[in-house]
C-alpha cells in the first residue's frame, strides 16, 4: 500500500465553475442537463461526481474537459476563463493536450502502442522528440511501479497494469487537472483502492486537482469531496472527515 | 513515433491479405494495359519489322493486314525502277491452321523474296532461309522446334531458325518462307479439288503469281508522298506510307479491342478504388474508439487524417508492388503478348496514389466526426 502523505499547502483552485448550465435538444424533446452548477476544485483535491445515470455527472466532465460548451455560466481552469468566445476548437484542443489529464474506465489504451509509448505519445503530440519522451514514460511508468510493463501491448496487460499505464499516460503532459471516468468500475475492490489512492497521491504530489465520475462505492471513503448530482443539480456536497 | 506503421505491425497478418487481395486486383488492371500494349507490339511488329516506307497494295484496298490484297507479282518490278525507290519486295500474308501432333496449330504465314524488303527477320536460334524450297523460320510462340518437319498443304517444311515475337495482328505466330513456297500453300490446290475443276473445264485457281502487298524503300531524299502519290497514278494500286499503314492497324484492327481493354482496365480501377475506400472505411471504424481518445487527449486531426491516409497509401503501394511482381511473373504464361510498359507502370502507380487518396475521404471524414467525448463512459 502507498502511504498518503497530507498536503502541506492550502488547495488553490484549479477548477472554477459557476452557474453553469447545459440543455440537450430543443422544444419537447428538450432536456436540461446541468442546471445552475457551482463548484470550486483545488491543488490535492480528489472530488467524486456521484448520481444516478442522467444526473449529468459526464456532461459536467465533458464541460470541464473543454469538450462540451456549455449554454450558460463560467468555467475557469487553472486561471483561464474558457468558452468565453474566444477559444477555439483547436485551442480547447491544445489546452486539453497541455492541461488535463484523462483517466477512462477500460484504460482506453491506444491498442497498437506498447505500455511506454502510450504514455510517451501525450509528450510527442506536445512536440517533444520521441527519445525524450520515452525517458518521462519509463520515469512515470516507474514511479507507478509499472516500467517492468514498458515493452508489452496493452492486450499482455493485466487490469490493474493496464489502469496503472492509464493513469501514466494521463499524468505525462504534467496536468493541472485530471479527468476521470468510472476509473475503478472495471477493478476488484483492492485494486480500485490502489488506483484511487494513487491518484490522491498524484494529485498531493503533483498539485493538480482531480474529479473522478464514480458509482463505485468503495472508493467514496478515499474522495475527499462527494459531489452529489440529480437531475442536473448538485444536491448535496459532502467532505470527508476521514482524510 | 509513426502510428500508421505501429497500427499496421499489430495487424500485420491482416493487413498482408489485404495487401494481397488488392494486388489481385491491381494485377489484372496492369495486365490490362500489358494485353493492350501486347495487343498493338503484336499488330504492329509485323508492318516495322518490314522497315517499309511506303506500301502498294491492290487498288482501292486498304490491305494487307486489315483486308485482303491481290497484286500480280511482276508489280514489283516496276515499281523497284520507280523513280526514287531503292529496293522493293513482294509479301504474301496469310493464316493457315495446319495438323500438328493431333491438333491444329494456327500460323501467320509470311512469304517473302530472300534478299528483298520484308525478309528480314531476326533469328534468335539455327539460320535464316538459304533454299528456295521448304525450308521456313518460325516464331517460338508456335512451339516448333529446330529442325522439326511439319505438313503444310502438299508439302513438307523444316524448321531451320527460330525468332521471337514475331506475330500477327490476330497473335499467330509467323511462320516465315519464301515467296514460291507462300505462293503454293496459297494456290495449290488439293488433287481431288483440280481433277473436279479439270471436269467442269475450269482453269484451276486462275492465276498463281499474285502477292499480298510490294514492301517499298526509298533512296535517301527521295519523299515517300511524292513517290506514293507517283504509284497512285497508276489506277490498279494503292500506296501508302509506313505511318498510314501503322494507323490503319491502330485504328481498323485494334481500336476496339483498345477501347474494350481500356473500359475494362477504368472499371476495375473504379472497383479498386471502392475496394481501398471500403477497407480504409473499416479501418478507420474498427479504430473508433483510439480516434476518439486520441482526440480527447489532444492529439490534432492532421494526426488522425496522416493515421488514415498513411495506411491507405501503404496497402496502395504494397498492393502495387505485389501486383506488378505477380503479373511480371505471369506475363509468359499468358495466351497473347503481355508488354509491360515502365511509363503505364509509372502512371499507374499515380493513378493508385490518387486512388488511395479519393479512397481514404470517406475514412477521414468519419474519422473527423467521431466524438472524442465518447472515448469516455465504457
Amino acid at each position: 500500500m502507498i502511504a498518503l502523505p497530507r498536503p502541506i499547502v492550502a488547495p488553490r483552485p484549479v477548477v472554477e465553475i459557476a452557474r453553469l448550465s447545459k440543455t440537450f435538444g430543443t422544444g419537447a424533446t428538450r432536456v436540461p442537463a446541468l442546471i445552475d452548477i457551482d463548484l470550486t476544485v483545488g491543488t490535492g483535491e480528489v472530488v467524486g461526481l456521484i448520481g444516478p445515470s442522467g444526473s449529468g455527472k459526464s456532461t459536467l466532465l465533458n464541460c470541464i474537459g473543454c469538450i462540451t460548451e456549455p449554454d450558460s455560466g463560467a468555467i475557469r481552469l487553472d486561471g483561464r476563463a474558457i468558452f468565453d468566445g474566444k477559444w477555439l476548437i483547436d485551442d480547447l484542443r491544445r489546452l486539453r493536450l497541455e492541461t488535463i489529464g484523462f483517466i477512462f474506465q477500460f484504460h482506453n489504451l491506444l491498442p497498437f502502442l506498447s505500455a511506454w509509448e502510450n504514455v510517451a505519445i501525450v509528450r510527442t503530440l506536445m512536440g517533444e522528440s520521441t527519445e525524450r519522451a520515452k525517458a518521462r514514460a519509463l520515469e512515470l511508468l516507474g514511479y507507478l511501479q509499472v516500467d517492468h510493463r514498458a515493452d508489452a501491448l496493452p492486450s499482455k496487460l493485466s487490469g490493474g497494469e493496464a489502469q496503472r499505464v492509464a493513469i501514466a499516460r494521463a499524468l505525462a503532459n504534467e496536468p493541472r487537472i485530471i479527468l476521470a471516468d468510472e476509473p475503478t468500475a472495471a477493478l476488484d475492490s483492492e485494486r480500485a483502492t490502489i488506483v484511487i489512492d494513487l491518484m490522491k497521491q498524484v494529485a498531493i504530489e503533483r498539485e493538480a486537482a482531480v474529479i473522478v465520475v464514480t458509482h463505485d462505492e468503495k472508493i467514496f471513503s478515499r474522495l475527499d469531496r462527494m459531489v452529489h448530482l440529480r437531475d442536473g443539480r448538485i444536491v448535496e456536497v459532502v467532505a470527508n472527515a476521514n482524510l | 513515433m509513426n502510428l500508421a506503421w505501429r497500427d499496421v505491425q499489430h495487424g500485420l497478418g491482416r493487413f498482408i491479405l489485404t495487401c494481397v487481395g488488392l494486388s489481385l486486383l491491381l494485377g489484372v488492371v496492369m495486365g490490362m494495359v500489358g494485353i493492350y500494349r501486347g495487343l498493338v507490339a503484336e499488330a504492329l511488329g509485323l508492318v516495322r519489322s518490314a522497315g517499309a516506307d511506303a506500301w502498294v497494295v491492290e487498288a482501292g484496298k486498304r490491305g494487307p493486314f486489315a483486308e485482303s490484297s491481290r497484286l500480280p507479282r511482276d508489280t514489283r518490278d516496276a515499281i523497284a525502277v520507280h523513280a526514287g525507290v531503292a529496293a522493293a519486295g513482294a509479301v504474301i500474308y496469310q493464316t493457315v491452321e495446319i495438323p500438328y501432333r493431333g491438333t491444329n496449330l494456327r500460323v501467320f504465314i509470311v512469304g517473302a523474296q530472300i534478299g528483298r524488303p520484308g525478309s528480314e527477320v531476326r533469328v534468335e536460334e539455327g539460320r535464316a532461309i538459304v533454299k528456295s524450297r521448304s525450308e521456313v523460320v518460325a516464331d517460338r510462340k508456335a512451339g516448333l522446334a529446330l529442325g522439326e518437319r511439319i505438313r503444310i498443304g502438299r508439302d513438307d517444311f523444316t524448321v531451320v531458325g527460330l525468332t521471337a515475337n514475331a506475330t500477327s495482328s490476330g497473335g499467330d505466330p509467323v511462320l516465315m518462307m519464301t515467296l514460291r513456297d507462300a505462293q503454293i500453300v496459297q494456290w495449290q490446290f488439293d488433287p481431288s479439288a483440280v481433277r473436279r475443276e479439270t471436269a467442269r473445264a475450269a482453269p484451276a485457281g486462275g492465276s498463281s503469281d499474285l502477292v499480298s502487298a510490294i514492301i517499298v524503300r526509298m533512296r535517301p531524299g527521295a519523299s515517300p508522298e511524292g513517290v506514293i502519290g507517283s504509284i497512285a497514278r497508276w489506277k490498279h494500286l494503292t500506296a501508302m506510307t509506313a505511318d498510314q499503314q501503322e494507323e490503319i492497324l491502330t485504328r481498323s484492327v485494334i481500336e476496339r479491342a483498345r477501347r474494350q481493354l481500356g473500359l475494362f482496365a477504368v472499371i476495375l480501377l473504379v472497383v479498386s478504388t471502392v475496394v481501398i475506400g471500403l477497407i480504409v472505411y473499416t479501418m478507420t471504424m474498427d479504430k473508433k474508439k483510439a480516434i476518439a481518445t486520441l482526440k480527447l487527449i489532444g492529439a490534432p486531426d492532421r494526426v488522425i487524417v496522416s493515421l488514415i491516409l498513411q495506411q491507405a497509401l501503404a496497402m496502395g503501394l504494397v498492393g502495387f508492388a505485389i501486383g506488378a511482381a505477380l503479373i511480371r511473373l505471369a506475363k509468359d504464361h499468358f495466351p497473347r503478348r503481355v508488354v509491360l510498359e515502365t511509363s503505364d507502370t509509372a502512371t499507374l502507380l499515380g493513378i493508385i496514389v490518387m486512388v488511395c487518396l479519393v479512397a481514404s475521404i470517406f475514412g477521414v471524414r468519419s474519422a473527423l466526426k467521431i466524438d472524442p467525448a465518447s472515448a469516455l463512459g465504457g
